[in-house]
């Protein structure tokens, strides 16, 4: 079924929608993060202008993460006192990101900073997780494997509880004592990363939450979706009111999503907490590939963009709009946002343009939809992993009962 | 003073629809889990 989606200006199969939400939902609840590094990117190769794609990601994140805290929290896995603790310290820890990057912002370029920097987060934490997975599994015999569930409290975290600086407060769902002041440090920092990198942060949240505050994995997964819950509320109200959320597109992914959700979340019974890492860890080093190929196609913008902006800027219809309904923006935005409603001109200047910007013009996109497709086929085959596992796991536990 | 309530009006239009596609994901989520655990054969929650 083809969908008009009027805000966007984008047809649509349905199924797409759906099968996206879906997969994301599975990978959400099984992983305890919002996924929007996996989102944005497919829905840009379905056709989304990237505002729009980002608008719609966040009202989807927040309905999906809605339902996964609520089912994580049935089975015992969201530490609410941590997490408001935690939301209290990203909240500050993402308005100095926020305000870092526009002082990098004034000062030089600061895309290169913030994609080299997005990258060497993703491959430093997803080779230490997968160092950790092989260390944990390597030369024990399968009787063991089968005990050896979760990889256990981490030094850097038992330093991290000897810490005695009051208040302490007792997590009793993540089973010690720690104090308060740790809690909003540690999610300051992490608050910090991700409005710098302009993300919402779960897949730094969750790795903080195992290995520097110390919870089992399922704890981190659940108290990690909660903030993801309340972050992605804010962010699909505010894009809302900016117009910027396809909400028909939102609607339909959330049905996907909603049933994703509830195979990602009962998925983490039946999964032991080492393999979770050890998935998590390969879903971050795939987001780093595609953030790689982004870069990629952010080189061939570089080749064309300085005279698109300069033909923009001369444009008569651009300077009456942007001296009447942009005149709010920031020069950069007003420019960006000019090329995204006059999509028609903006052909038409590229029609004009000689071979190579032509050229650069599509290096980029392929470059961009190479990025999508690997996010979308990680998605496909990740939430399928997990879904076979989870049956795996429920058809062992029926055997294990009916042995008994 | 029409402006502020135009914004608010417009403010409280996307709450509501906000709130309302939320509603739905709340009943798909709980009619998806209860023919889940009925495929799969588990009980619980």
């Amino acid at each position: 079924m083809e969908m008009y989606l009027p805000i966007a200006g984008v047809e649509i199969m349905a199924w797409k929608l759906i099968l996206l939400g879906f997969t994301v939902g599975v990978i959400g609840g099984f992983f305890g993060i919002g996924g929007a590094f996996m989102v944005t990117p497919a829905l840009n190769v379905f056709g989304f202008p990237m505002a729009y794609a980002i608008g719609t990601d966040m009202a989807h994140i927040a309905g999906k993460s809605i339902v996964a805290t609520a089912k994580h929290r049935k089975f015992g896995n969201v530490d609410m006192v941590l997490g408001i603790i935690m939301i209290l310290g990203t909240a500050i820890g993402i308005e100095l990101g926020a305000t870092f990057i526009m002082w990098l912002e004034k000062v030089g370029r600061v895309d290169a900073v913030v994609r080299y920097t997005y990258m060497a987060l993703l491959f430093g934490l997803s080779t230490y997780m997968l160092y950790e997975y092989i260390k944990l599994t390597r030369g024990v015999t399968e009787e063991k494997k089968k005990v050896v569930t979760d990889a256990g409290t981490s030094g850097l975290a038992l330093k991290m509880h000897a810490i005695k600086i009051p208040p302490m407060v007792h997590l009793k769902v993540s089973g010690f004592t720690i104090s308060v002041w740790v809690i909003l440090i540690v999610a300051a920092i992490t608050g910090f990363v991700a409005g710098f990198l302009g993300v919402g942060g779960g897949f730094l949240r969750m790795p903080a939450l195992m290995y520097v505050i110390g919870c089992p994995t399922r704890v981190a997964v659940g108290t990690d979706l909660f903030e993801v819950m309340v972050s992605g509320a804010y962010g699909a109200f505010t894009y809302a009111i900016k117009g910027r959320v396809e909400l028909v597109a939102a609607v339909v992914m959330l049905i996907g999503a909603s049933v994703g959700a509830q195979f990602g979340t009962l998925a983490t019974q039946y999964v032991k907490g080492l393999k979770i890492r050890l998935y998590f860890a390969v879903t971050m080093m795939l987001a780093g590939v595609s953030v790689i190929l982004k870069h990629i196609a952010g080189t061939h913008k570089d080749v064309y963009y300085p005279s698109l902006s300069a033909w923009v800027k001369t444009n008569p219809n651009f300077i009456e709009w942007a001296q009447t309904e942009g005149a709010k923006l920031s020069a950069k935005v007003q420019v960006r946002d000019w090329i995204l409603f006059n999509k028609d001109a903006v052909k038409g200047w590229f029609a004009t343009q000689p071979d190579f910007i032509q050229a650069a013009r599509a290096s980029e996109a392929a470059w961009n939809a190479y990025s999508g497709y690997l996010m979308l086929g990680a998605a496909c085959g990740l939430s399928l992993l997990i879904i076979v596992r989870m049956i795996q796991g429920i058809s062992l536990e029926k055997k294990m009962k009916a042995g008994k | 003073m029409e402006a502020v309530v135009e914004k608010i009006l417009s403010i409280a239009y996307i709450a509501i629809f906000l709130i309302a596609i939320f509603g739905l994901m709340v009943v798909v989520s709980r009619v998806s889990n209860y023919l889940i655990r009925k495929i799969l054969g588990i009980g619980g929650n």
